[in-house]
């Protein structure tokens, strides 16, 4: 399930996103980490991560049918994904990208580890 | 060979020559300095030609992060910047955290050497390996907060930026560089350095990984760090007041430095104490990266004339900027903050000058002829705030504060030279060495001047005595616990010192490390191997702490330095504490000095002798010092 913050509660210390890349890559390498904090100036620091749509775009998007309803979570097929990028640009949050070495299209796949992680323990999975 | 949890490589950019190349790093000197403090140490005494001017283009500024800068070491965000002092004229350091450092390791460096000076003001850009030298006509004379959201928004918002402030720009001796807009590699005029290369920002964005040496047993070694710093038992204090709960515990022990250090005790300390600042002003805790402790604060006022947003404030600026200058006015210590972030000045120098002058000032020394009319008296907290910005404008009186304390009382003369704070011609911190004799010996031994954090002594403040066991051994106690005895106090900054070094260069926060060690030498050396596959003993990496000590020591003593500077104010040694917890006491130096000499294996005169430098291996840094 999609991963949840509050804004002022969250350090911003971006544990999340590089426990997530190592984990998901086995390096520290937070510019492919599924989720991604956002640092504001007011103070306010956002988690950015797939947020499980009910009518995704990025499924919609995808002609090859790379992006399903997996345990009504939307997972991506490495296998079918061709790395076009049309979900990238559909997704009106951002929350995708295209991984830089395999070429695939990337997300949170909602695997919590970066939750285990969190300091103050404030990112939850709703 | 590539050395896992490093970028394998250092960026040398020359201004003068408009050349940029990248250069590997000597797996010797990986090895025997690891890296940040280490790296600097290394490379800065080996490229710096012997008295030289620092603000001249022969000084070289280099940034370098350790091997655990970017990696999920707990507070693993800490770089290093470091050149020849323009306060001190010797051995300059600064340290910060926030995400540049992170940043700079993810664009595939380990650090940046900047040598000579460019024509015009210029800004570099390191966007992953692609680094561009760029004119920066448009950023120069903007404060720190214009110049990050300019070059974001001209070369988007995921960019860290370290840059200087119109402090900087204006070469004022005690100029910081910012990063992430509040983070600041505050002291030893570094900030000058930058901008006497006319360097204004270095905005860098890195999207590369950094290997892993063991990544099997990684992650659950990180999972039992953070569980060992989440168990400490200072962090829940650490993350409701971050530093500003020192105000009160210093106040206590009479060690918080008031009215240009007369005394350590502050009757209006609980006006600017850590739950003031809560109760009013306090937003949020914010971290660095990879911080579990979020010590940061992020604070606010919200109306009247000292209204602003800023990060901060620490213990060292509500010493610095309050109680130092019988300030209690709080909201004016916050804007105070957001002022000396924005210019990019030390708070700590800063205020130290400033409350030079005020007592000069309340002494008669120095009159409203000298100051343009602005009466400098304790707590004019108006006063305060309009001379940071004439400072760092270098306008009126600004001009003269803005040489720091020591070169403004020489110029003027006039008996104001006895009420200089200072080590080195730098400014004290937030530490009153008669209320705890090691921070007394740690500041006058320093390289880099009146330095707290390079022994940081902690352990004896509030008589930490289990730790202090550990660390030291049974067998001190229970001098060495005891903050007012001068006993053992040579060996305990001998200890510090090394293992403090050690934090610096691996790229690791000293809370955790030093305060109190929950990751002590055993974790380091865990974390080492894990992150690198380099294996290092307990006493090895104790003798990389001490030839990083001595050789910052080579670099002073090329300069001239001898014991004759590690030397503290009159005031510490011969003026008693008139009150609070440590009334009656002064720095018994001369003691603690031979203690300390006589463990370094340094002569009286406090130059190694040469058989500790063959044991170290700085034999050909021994002999560049002698034929200097």
């Amino acid at each position: 399930m999609p991963l949840y913050v509050d804004p002022m509660a969250c350090t911003g210390c971006k544990i999340c996103q590089t426990v997530c890349s190592f984990v998901k890559e086995g390096k520290i390498w937070p510019a492919v980490a599924r989720v991604e904090i956002v640092r504001e100036k007011n103070g306010k620091d956002y988690v950015n991560a797939c947020r499980n749509c009910k009518n995704p775009k990025c499924m919609e998007a995808c002609i090859y049918e790379a992006i399903k309803f997996i345990d009504d979570q939307v997972q991506i097929n490495m296998m079918v994904c061709t790395g076009c990028g049309a979900c990238v640009r559909a997704c009106p949050f951002n929350a995708i990208k295209i991984h830089p070495v395999y070429k695939k299209a990337v997300k949170c796949d909602f695997c919590g580890r970066c939750v285990e992680f969190c300091p103050p323990g404030v990112l939850k999975m709703r | 060979m590539r050395i896992p949890g490093y970028a394998n490589s250092i960026l040398h950019i020359d201004l003068k020559r408009n050349k940029i190349r990248k250069a590997r790093i000597p797996p010797e000197v990986v090895r025997n300095y690891i890296g940040g403090a280490g790296f600097c140490s290394y490379y800065l005494y080996h490229m710096l030609e012997k008295g030289i001017e620092p603000l001249s283009p022969e000084n070289i500024l280099m940034f370098a992060t350790g091997p655990f800068t970017g990696t999920l070491w707990p507070q693993g965000s800490r770089y290093t910047v470091a050149c020849k002092s323009p306060l001190t004229d010797g051995w300059g350091e600064a340290h910060s955290a926030g995400f540049w450092g992170a940043n700079l390791k993810y664009a595939g460096f380990d650090g940046i050497i900047i040598m000579g000076a460019a024509e015009k003001p210029v800004y570099i850009v390191i966007d992953d390996t692609n680094i561009e030298i760029k004119d920066a006509a448009h950023l120069w004379g903007k404060t720190v907060e214009e110049t990050e959201d300019a070059i974001k928004k001209e070369h988007g918002r995921e960019f860290s930026v370290a840059s200087i402030g119109p402090a900087g720009e204006n070469l004022v001796k005690f100029a910081a560089i910012m990063n992430d807009l509040d983070r600041a590699a505050a002291r030893c005029g570094v900030g000058a350095v930058m901008g006497s290369k006319n360097v204004k920002a270095i905005a860098v964005y890195g999207t590369k990984p950094v290997e892993i040496y063991d990544r099997k047993n990684y992650l659950e070694a990180i999972r039992e760090f953070h569980e060992k710093m989440a168990n400490d038992p200072l962090t829940p204090g650490r993350i409701k007041y971050g530093t500003t709960a020192l105000v009160d515990l210093m106040n206590e022990i009479g060690r918080f430095p008031t009215y240009n250090c007369r005394t350590g005790y502050y009757p209006e300390a609980n006006k600017i104490n850590g739950d003031a600042i809560n109760e009013k002003y306090l937003i949020k805790a914010r971290a660095d990266f990879a911080c579990t402790q979020r010590c940061a604060r992020y604070t606010q006022v919200k109306d009247g004339k000292y209204r602003c947003i800023s990060g901060g404030p620490e213990y060292e600026t509500l010493s610095a900027l309050g109680s130092r200058c019988g300030n209690s006015n709080l909201e004016a210590i916050l804007y105070a903050n957001y002022l000396c972030n924005n210019l990019g000045m030390d708070t700590i120098s800063a205020g130290g000058t400033i409350s030079w002058a005020m007592e000069c000032f309340e002494l008669g020394l120095i009159d409203e002829k000298d100051t343009g009319g602005i009466a400098l008296r304790w707590g004019n907290h108006e006063a305060i705030c309009e001379l940071l910005k004439m400072i760092a404008y270098r306008r009126g009186f600004g001009d003269i504060l803005a040489e720091g304390s020591y070169r403004a009382a020489r110029k003027i003369g006039r008996g104001t030279e006895k009420y200089v704070m200072h080590v080195k011609k730098m400014e004290i911190a937030g530490q009153d060495g008669r209320a705890q004799k090691s921070m007394g010996l740690g500041m006058a031994v320093a390289p880099r001047g009146a330095d707290h954090l390079y022994a940081f002594p902690v352990l004896d403040e509030a008589g930490f005595v289990e730790k202090i066991k550990e660390v030291y051994g049974e067998q001190y106690l229970p001098e060495i616990a005891d903050r007012l005895s001068p006993k053992y106090k040579g060996y305990m900054i001998f200890v510090n010192e090394n293992f403090s070094t050690v934090v610096e260069s691996v790229g690791a926060c000293k809370y955790g490390t030093m305060v109190p060690p929950a990751l002590f030498y055993p974790e380091v050396i865990k974390a080492l191997k894990l992150t690198t596959g380099m294996n290092y003993t307990r006493s090895e990496l104790e003798r990389v702490g001490e030839r990083i000590v001595n050789l910052n020591r080579l670099f002073n003593i090329r300069e001239g330095f001898s014991r004759k500077d590690d030397m503290l104010p009159e005031r510490y040694l011969k003026e008693p504490m008139p009150d609070g917890a440590a009334k009656g006491q002064i720095v018994e130096l001369d003691y603690m000095l031979n203690d300390y000499y006589a463990l370094r294996d340094w002569d009286k005169n406090g130059i190694p002798r040469e058989r500790k430098i063959r044991e170290l291996g700085l034999e050909s840094e021994w002999e560049m010092l002698h034929n200097a």
